[in-house]
């Protein structure tokens, strides 16, 4: 039994899940700050690894064909090679974004989400190269939003939000214009996302193998781009939560040891073991809480240029 | 003698839309029932995606499989587009497309169908290249096309009726795969023996590794890896130990067998040892174990501080705490609680309203369990983020931002 988190990427077919996936991996592998990822399956490893190799050798089949089965990867994010947090990543048939749900992976997918700690949502960075105008439904439809913002609906319903990933994939593709008509479009695009009276924690994250991909897809230099960002910010969010979960721990330890310190002396004699407990327990909780925040500060160097939006308001990493 | 009829059996994608069936045989179109199992699209595609799995080393050699239950046997290749058509090879982002072709045949023993992929090459013509402009809101991409059964010559060449000299026994059950050796001695022997078989079976030809054997539903198969000759187990994932009395394999087949099974069995036992392992603390058996180190004067003090809340509440007086678990400094599980499971806790008992997490600081791993089941980004945002001041909320370019 593990204790994975579940990360879903929602995109539509051709969206670059799979690479993104793989060039996630490579990066990963050498590592942010001390942090890395492992592949728990060894196997598996290998399999990324080959991809990766592929992609950078160059030449008319560098990308991996579509993906027609369903796959899930598990992972280690580890600090000092210490395993921190397991993640589960589903790799799938894009076209199961836009299918029946009748369809064995259809379901599959909607397993996943609904278990997600994290969702990244893969856009096409070809779906953005111009701006947006009143052609939004269209390029909606192509980027099919509409189905993400369907399957988020439901996830809203069932969990409540969680932390958002828009990963704009094949960014080389929209390097012309600026920044900040992109965001603009991205958040015309997922308006819910943005909304303030919504608890939704969001980043916006552009990433690509290469800037010189969109020029010479089969022969440009793979040099990854911002790949490693969206999986930090997912840890990143996902330890805030520990933290302020130890938060809570603390001051509820911390109140029984008052209550039981405050009685007299027979009865604290009586609940001596729970108090050393409880106070042990505080110790401990006060380690972890400590160890978390180390590990935000870490994090947080590389979430500089990171746009988030928490209810639509922009914010800056604060550890 | 009756006439040999099959119907065909395409999976792929084209230019827009991903991969789909792109024409069944008729019959295939009937709600589940038990007798019918072939005709369940989940059992199908286990089995189509199986053959796609490391789909880039498609390009070196085509997969060859046959799958069948009790009615039906279906022929099929895997293979690069480019090894079957000279047009529409490629989709829409430029990458290289492949696709399962197959026939059905309404028979379970049959005399294998030739491996040779010129047999399918008008699957492809028939069935893609029409479909090859279809958009995903069209209906047409939403279902398959429907083909009845013809008769063979209209299909493809015929049969083979090529014997090999010695036969295979093959696997039947789900839960493991035999694996040979991708040798063209083997792929014939498994080709024959399934399509003769009169059980439900199954069997890939040129499975790139022992990996993704395991996670298909094949039941036979070769691979480039296995030398000379393996049995997995799909719930252990690891070589299984083999057994001349099942008479799984021919005389002849045995010593290769068993030999490369030897070397593995160790890694099995290995594996079985360390998840056999009982958690710290704890017998066999499951009981917390008495801690060898505590003094016998606070085991005494323990017992007494017993006995004085057992009286307590049998008088009803305060409610005190639970007496906390023996096993002292065992945290295996992250969201189990300190009190002792056997000892009932009092309603108004404060430590066991408050489940504490035995997490180690430094040793172990940061759990979902060590957060609320309830996701709330809210909470955690004030531990790492803060709203952005407005000086610093201009617009970056795109050299800060990329």
């Amino acid at each position: 039994m593990t204790d994975n988190i579940i990360i879903t990427m929602l995109g539509t077919t051709g969206a670059g899940k799979t690479c993104f996936m793989v060039g996630m991996y490579a990066v990963m592998q050498l590592g942010v700050h001390g942090f890395t990822l492992s592949a728990q399956d060894l196997d598996e490893d290998i399999e990324l690894s080959d991809k990766w190799e592929q992609l950078s050798d160059g030449g008319e089949d560098r990308f991996p064909p579509g993906t027609s089965a369903t796959h899930n990867y598990a992972f280690n994010f580890n600090y000092g090679f210490r395993k921190l947090m397991g993640f589960e990543w589903l790799d799938y048939r894009g076209g199961a974004l836009s299918d029946k749900q009748d369809k064995a992976d259809v379901q599959e997918l909607q397993k996943s989400l609904g278990q997600s700690s994290c969702i990244f949502l893969c856009i096409s960075g070809e779906h953005l190269s111009t701006k947006i105008g009143s052609d939004a439904i269209r390029r909606a439809k192509n980027i099919g939003i509409n189905r993400m913002n369907q399957f988020l609906s439901k996830l809203h319903e069932e969990k409540g939000p969680v932390p958002v990933v828009i990963a704009i994939t094949k960014y080389d593709l929209c390097l012309h214009r600026e920044a900040e008509e992109i965001r603009d479009d991205i958040k015309k695009l997922f308006t819910g996302l943005f909304a303030s009276s919504e608890k939704w924690l969001v980043t916006i994250c552009p990433v690509s193998l290469g800037k010189g991909l969109a020029g010479d897809m089969s022969h440009a230099e793979i040099d990854p781009v911002n790949l490693h960002l969206p999986l930090v910010f997912a840890i990143y969010s996902q330890l805030t939560q520990y933290a302020a979960y130890a938060k809570d721990q603390e001051s509820s330890i911390g109140k029984k040891i008052t209550d039981m310190t405050t009685k007299n002396r027979f009865k604290r004699w009586l609940n001596s073991d729970e108090i050393t407990k409880a106070n042990e327990e505080l110790r401990k909780n006060q380690a972890l809480a400590n160890e978390v925040q180390d590990k935000l500060a870490l994090l947080s160097k590389e979430l500089g240029r990171a746009k988030i939006y928490f209810r639509g308001e922009e914010q800056e990493i604060n550890v | 003698m009756s006439e040999i009829k099959c119907a065909p059996l395409v999976f792929g994608r084209t230019y827009e839309v991903d991969f789909r069936f792109l024409v069944v045989p008729e019959d295939f179109q009937v709600p589940d029932r038990a007798d019918f199992q072939m005709a369940n699209q989940a059992l199908l595609e286990r089995h189509i995606d199986a053959t796609m799995l490391l789909a880039e080393q498609l390009a070196e050699q085509p997969r060859w499989s046959i799958f069948k239950d009790r009615t039906h046997c279906i022929f099929g290749v895997t293979c690069m587009v480019l090894d079957v058509s000279n047009e529409k090879t490629q989709d829409r982002q430029g990458r290289p497309l492949y696709v399962f072709l197959g026939y059905v045949f309404r028979s379970t023993e049959i005399q294998p169908f030739p491996m040779q992929l010129e047999a399918f090459r008008d699957l492809y013509k028939k069935y893609v290249l029409p479909s090859w402009d279809e958009k995903s809101y069209s209906i047409r991409s939403k279902s398959p096309k429907l083909a009845t059964y013809q008769s063979l010559e209209e299909n493809a060449d015929g049969l083979s009726s090529a014997k090999p000299e010695s036969l295979i026994e093959l696997n039947y059950e789900r839960s493991k795969i035999f694996l040979w050796p991708d040798l063209p001695e083997f792929r014939e022997k498994l080709w024959y023996a399934a399509s003769k078989s009169l059980k439900p079976v199954s069997i890939c030809l040129g499975l790139p590794n022992e990996a993704s054997a395991l996670r298909g539903d094949f039941t036979n198969g070769t691979t480039l890896d296995s030398q000379p000759i393996k049995v997995l187990d799909r719930e252990r994932k690891v070589p299984q130990k083999l057994d001349r009395s099942s008479s799984i394999f021919k005389e002849d087949q045995w010593d290769a067998a068993t030999k490369a099974c030897q070397k593995d069995e160790r890694h099995g036992e290995t594996r079985t040892n360390h998840e056999g392992m009982t958690p710290q603390g704890k017998s066999k058996s499951g009981q917390p174990e008495i801690n060898p180190g505590r003094p016998i004067s606070e085991e005494i003090g323990n017992a007494a501080k017993g006995v004085v809340k057992d009286i307590l509440k049998a008088f009803n007086h305060h409610p005190q705490p639970e007496r906390p678990s023996s096993d002292g400094n065992t945290y295996s599980n992250g969201d189990e609680t300190y009190s002792d499971k056997n000892e009932k806790s009092s309603g108004n008992d404060r430590i066991s309203q408050h489940s504490l997490p035995k997490k180690k600081p430094g040793k172990t791993s940061y759990s979902s369990k060590n957060q609320p089941t309830d996701p709330n980004p809210e909470k955690g945002i004030e531990f790492g983020f803060k709203p952005k001041g407005s000086e610093d909320a201009k617009s970056d370019s795109q050299d800060e931002w990329f």
